[in-house]
């Protein structure tokens, strides 16, 4: 109890190193999430891009392309200057350019398509494929059109009809209702990352002067076993971490009011509270491991930004090499996102995947507690 | 009268409220080993970093060598060795990297540079360790290289800030050696210490410090004479009356005289055989005594009769 | 004196074992982690693979049968686009449910798609009922108002023609995951800090004891700062070689053909990073607090400038443009990233420019803070 109490005291003491961390990543959190829900390129739900046409033919056809283009997408007018094109890319005025040269309805005709329309997009941009592919099938369904015997207007105005032609698709998560993903989802995809820089930093910085062999050596002298020792630093080291996932999802409420409270909620909080034992467990590992204080940003940063890359927490999983996740799997961040993933179409019942992958994460910070322990014990042995 | 080497004016320094050093004065000759006593906290160090410009100051002059100290001074700087209270060397470099770097601030040609370094590694005892990194020093060899890089480059005036801090007694005793041999070489010292023992035992001339001021001047004898007391007397005896006590006060030089738990403590200002002339009271009185002690007076006396307060803490 | 300040800061920054992390092994580790989680962006996104799909029939439709037949039998590359099994609605969704599908197409009056999650598969299959329904419109067209010239139509129909010619505004080639190289450079660049950090804290006798002994050495004050200053710039210069050297010749990673101006933007952008940590260095606050902004100031600034989830940098240029024109991880990012898509050079001459200025003022003020000869406290 004694060294709960003062392993406490002493972290409340260096609270506002740990607040700075908190505000930084609460930041970061709620700006990663913003962002990836309207830039999440795998989803179904198309973004409006800011794009500009530039028509050189001006006729019937270029005519339509631009209005079918004007009904999907949002089009803004930049100087029909090549030179200045460089600009509006760079400082995205818009995120793709098309177009349209002339004798575009004359080579549509001869069905002469090599230098029809040009397109130029924001090389860094993942979503100008989308005003790409709406002009691809919109020509080509004019030429469809054409071929089938309609003049110019009509087979305009037809492709114009048929290309607003969507496939219907629901999103099933076993229970048969549909769902859509929660921005809430988003934030706690990011938490692995945020918990483990958090936790190492605050945390590690007061583990490890306890750490110091002299106070290590006091304490082994006390009548506090190094078992007592060890559950009460533990103890407190849970405390605490509950205290800023706490805070975490007071953030959460307030930023996703709407969203927040579903059921699917309780489960990310049960999963989040696994990752944290993860945290927790590596934090002491880690606090074993470093000689210095100044040595556990590298740790965190080591750690939180190659987990976060290998198991799917900045990049999602389904782009990752096949080997890659292969490997991850031997990462608890793996199993954390395997449920996060899960959580992103739920409504209903998690599936029996889920909870092994939580417990998973337990075992994980069991076994990674084991080893931290070893290594006490044999650093007691050697030093006595 | 020889060359003065140092001469600080009225010097005053205040932190905010506090004065650090207060109307302070001094004169430094050449060939002195010249000691700074004082608790700590008195503003010996706050002096030291007054001399060296290291801060800047409110009021006052400060003269080395015969010539104002300024920041930019580097030709009095040159002749100067410091040895800071706080090791000032780095983690990085080795034992002799280090005496070199800090030697090469002041020395610019590179074969007399390895002899000053080779000759500090001497005199500072080093010499097995010159490839260890600082953290393996133990504490008393980290405090021998922290001066061997104070003063590799054999400065005229050398600066010792409390070198001896938390050192053992038998690495303390080599550091003073060195000192005393330094001073033989021709360096004029400057050390500063809380510890009356060490002052006592090297310097040529002390002055007493505290709360910033500079209480007294002079040799260890002159600083004792100053004051009333010139020699304790402690006398076991069993049982003492009130009687022969008011007598053994009326004794001469006798300025102060207590009895308690069976010893008696006079103090004498002046005179000698001070102690034969107690101890022939007490057989002509036929009172029984036990031990008997004569102590000389002490710095601590001095400090304690100046301040009215212990110099140890 | 100067090559001897010169020399032994040299050895002793390469000996401090948390800087030479920093600058020299954090952003090839950072690298390393791109490299794993990109690689197989390309692969997955441009490859094919067939997809594993099933098929539920409400209602008879020979033209969908025979489309789904086309497609399940292998390429010219021996593979096919779609795996698929025919079974009824209740197989289908537990098919979905276990992986063994990813998509479940089902046909009535008309055709629809249940997926359990959205993504890459699910995408492709989305596109191509899309162009099925739409060329099924087509034809319903033709064979009500045009029945002759359905055999031409039909030849048509799946032409794959492309009529859109890509275009880049230079010649350098470039895709989204070369902006997160970018952001990498920007970011090893300002770590160079930690470098400029150290040399200032342990010049400045009011921070470090090493300080105050250099202070009370006859040297000049300009000779101090110039030769640490050099010898962390060097040492920063040397692990920006090391790692564009792993860039381009270890991950052999395409960054285009301005092999000059890139190398202008490290070193403009490396004196950039030792001058911001040269200046933390010389805020009189203690040793780990100091690290601690630094660390900070470095990270937020990458992170803006999109390190780890690119979007935040075009969100910021959408929303707060001036952050993009001031943030030096960003106009780092933004050199490189205008080498790509300019031909001429002067936005990147601005950035360069800008980071210079900024290089500058940050350097004045920490050499007037290190310049300070007597302090007021120590």
């Amino acid at each position: 109890m004694q060294v709960y109490r003062t392993f406490f005291k002493m972290l409340m003491r260096n609270i506002a190193s740990g607040l700075l961390y908190l505000g930084i990543f609460i930041i970061i959190s709620l700006t990663v999430a913003k962002n990836s829900e309207s830039n999440d390129f795998t989803t179904f739900n198309n973004a409006i891009l800011d794009i500009s046409v530039i028509d050189r033919d001006n006729s019937t056809l270029s005519k339509a392309l631009y209005d079918y283009l004007d009904d999907c997408q949002n089009i803004i007018s930049i100087d029909s200057d090549e030179k200045k094109w460089a600009d509006e890319l760079f400082y995205r005025t818009v995120d793709y350019i098309l177009v349209i040269e002339e004798g575009f309805e004359e080579h549509v005709r001869d069905e002469n398509y090599d230098n029809l329309l040009t397109s130029y997009s924001a090389p860094d941009s993942n979503t100008s494929y989308i005003a790409q592919s709406q002009t691809e099938s919109f020509v080509q369904n004019v030429c469809l059109y054409l071929e089938a015997g309609y003049d110019y207007e009509q087979a305009a105005l037809k492709a114009g009809e048929i290309s607003q032609i969507t496939a219907d698709v629901q999103i099933s998560n076993g229970s048969g209702t549909d769902a859509e993903v929660s921005s809430v989802s988003y934030f706690f995809t990011f938490l692995p990352y945020v918990l483990i820089c958090m936790l190492i930093n605050s945390l590690g910085a007061t583990l490890m002067a306890w750490n110091r062999p002299e106070i290590k050596a006091r304490t082994a002298v006390s009548g506090t076993g190094l078992t007592a020792r060890n559950a009460g630093i533990i103890a407190a080291m849970t405390v605490y971490s509950l205290v800023i996932v706490g805070i975490f999802i007071i953030v959460c409420i307030f930023s996703y009011r709407k969203d927040f409270f579903s059921e699917s909620t309780i489960y990310y909080g049960i999963n989040g509270l696994c990752y944290m034992f993860v945290c927790i467990a590596i934090t002491f590992l880690v606090a074993q491991l470093s000689k210095r204080v100044s040595a556990l940003s590298m740790w965190s940063n080591v750690i939180g930004l190659s987990t976060s890359f290998l198991c799917g927490v900045f990049v999602t999983r389904q782009l990752l090499p096949d080997k890659v996740v292969a490997f991850s799997k031997c990462l608890p961040t793996y199993w954390y996102i395997n449920v996060t993933e899960e959580l992103k179409y739920f409504s209903g019942t998690l599936s029996r995947e889920a909870w092994i992958s939580m417990g998973v994460q337990l075992l994980f910070a069991a076994a990674i507690f084991a080893v931290s322990l070893v290594i006490i014990k044999n650093r007691q042995q050697k030093n006595a | 009268m020889s060359e003065i080497i140092v001469k600080i004016e009225n010097l005053v320094k205040r932190y905010k409220e506090l004065i650090a050093v207060d109307h302070f004065s001094l004169e430094i000759q050449k060939g002195e080993i010249f000691g700074l006593l004082g608790p700590n906290g008195s503003g010996k160090t706050t002096t030291i970093n007054c001399l060296l410009s290291l801060l800047s100051y409110d009021k006052g002059h400060i003269e080395i060598f015969g010539q104002e100290m300024r920041p930019d001074s580097y030709d009095i700087k040159n002749k100067i060795g410091i040895v800071m209270q706080n090791v000032a060397v780095f983690e990085e470099l080795n034992v002799y990297e280090n005496i070199d770097y800090f030697c090469g601030l002041y020395i610019r040609d590179k074969a007399l540079r390895r002899q000053y370094v080779d000759e500090a590694i001497e005199f500072s005892g080093l010499a097995e360790y010159i490839k260890f990194r600082p953290k393996k020093l133990s504490g008393g060899l980290l405090r021998r290289l922290n001066i061997a890089c104070g003063i590799a480059h054999k400065p005229e005036l050398i600066i010792l800030d409390e070198p001896t801090v938390a050192v053992d007694p038998q690495s303390r005793n080599k550091i003073l050696e060195g000192i005393t041999e330094l001073n033989k070489n021709g360096a004029t010292v400057i050390y500063t210490s809380h510890y009356m023992e060490e002052v006592e035992r090297i310097c040529t001339r002390i002055a007493i410090m505290d709360n910033g001021k500079n209480l007294a001047l002079g040799t260890a004898e002159e600083l004792k004479s100053m004051i009333k007391n010139s020699e304790t007397i402690k006398i076991h005896i069993p049982v003492l009356d009130d009687e022969h006590l008011e007598a053994i006060k009326r004794l001469s030089h006798v300025y102060q005289c207590s009895y308690s738990d069976g010893v008696l403590i006079t103090a004498f200002d002046g005179g000698k055989h001070n102690l034969i002339h107690i101890l022939d009271y007490l057989k002509n009185n036929e009172i029984a005594f036990g031990q008997v002690y004569s102590e000389l007076p002490t710095l601590n006396d001095v400090f304690l009769e100046i301040t009215g307060k212990e110099l140890r803490d | 004196m100067f090559g001897h300040l010169y020399k032994y800061r040299l050895k002793s920054l390469l000996r401090t074992k948390e800087d030479i992390f920093w600058c020299m092994f954090f952003p090839i580790i950072l690298c390393t982690c791109f490299f794993v989680a990109f690689s197989g962006i390309n692969e997955k996104t441009n490859v094919f693979h067939t997809i594993p799909v099933a098929v539920v029939y409400q209602q008879d439709n020979e033209i969908f049968r025979t489309v789904m037949d086309t497609l399940s039998q292998s390429d010219s590359q021996g593979e096919a686009f779609m795996d698929v099994t025919e079974t009824d609605a209740g197989n289908a969704l537990l098919l979905l449910h276990e992986g063994k599908a990813d998509a479940v197409i089902t046909v009535d009056s008309s055709v629809s798609m249940t997926v359990a999650e959205e993504g890459i598969n699910q995408t492709a299959v989305k596109n191509f009922l899309e162009q099925y329904l739409q060329k099924s419109a087509v034809i319903e067209d033709a064979v009500k108002n045009n029945p002759e010239r359905l055999t031409g139509l039909m030849q048509n129909l799946f032409s794959g023609q492309d009529y859109i010619t890509e275009a880049s505004l230079t010649d350098s080639s470039m895709d989204e995951m070369s902006s997160y190289y970018f952001s990498l450079i920007a970011m090893a660049a300002l770590f160079g800090g930690f470098l400029g950090n150290t040399i200032a804290r342990q010049m400045n006798a009011n921070i470090t004891n090493e300080g105050m002994r250099k202070t009370v050495a006859p040297v000049r004050r300009h000779t101090i700062i110039a030769a640490e200053f050099l010898a962390a710039y060097t040492i920063q210069l040397m692990s920006m070689a090391l790692l564009m050297f792993y860039i381009l010749c270890v991950l052999q990673i395409d960054m285009g053909n301005q092999a000059g101006y890139i190398a202008l933007t490290c070193v403009v952008g490396s004196l950039a990073g030792v001058a911001g940590g040269m200046f933390t260095g010389s805020l009189p606050v203690r040793e780990n607090l100091q690290i601690a902004i630094y660390l900070v100031y470095s990270l937020i600034s990458s992170f803006l400038a999109g390190l780890m989830v690119h979007p935040i940098k075009i969100w910021i240029e959408k929303k707060v443009p001036v952050i993009n024109r001031i943030n030096p991880a960003t106009l780092i990012q933004d050199a490189l990233y205008s080498l790509v898509i300019y031909d001429t050079r002067e936005r990147f001459f601005a950035n360069i420019i800008t980071l210079a200025v900024y290089a500058a003022a940050l350097c004045t003020l920490s050499c007037l803070m290190t310049r300070r000869k007597s302090y007021a406290s120590i």
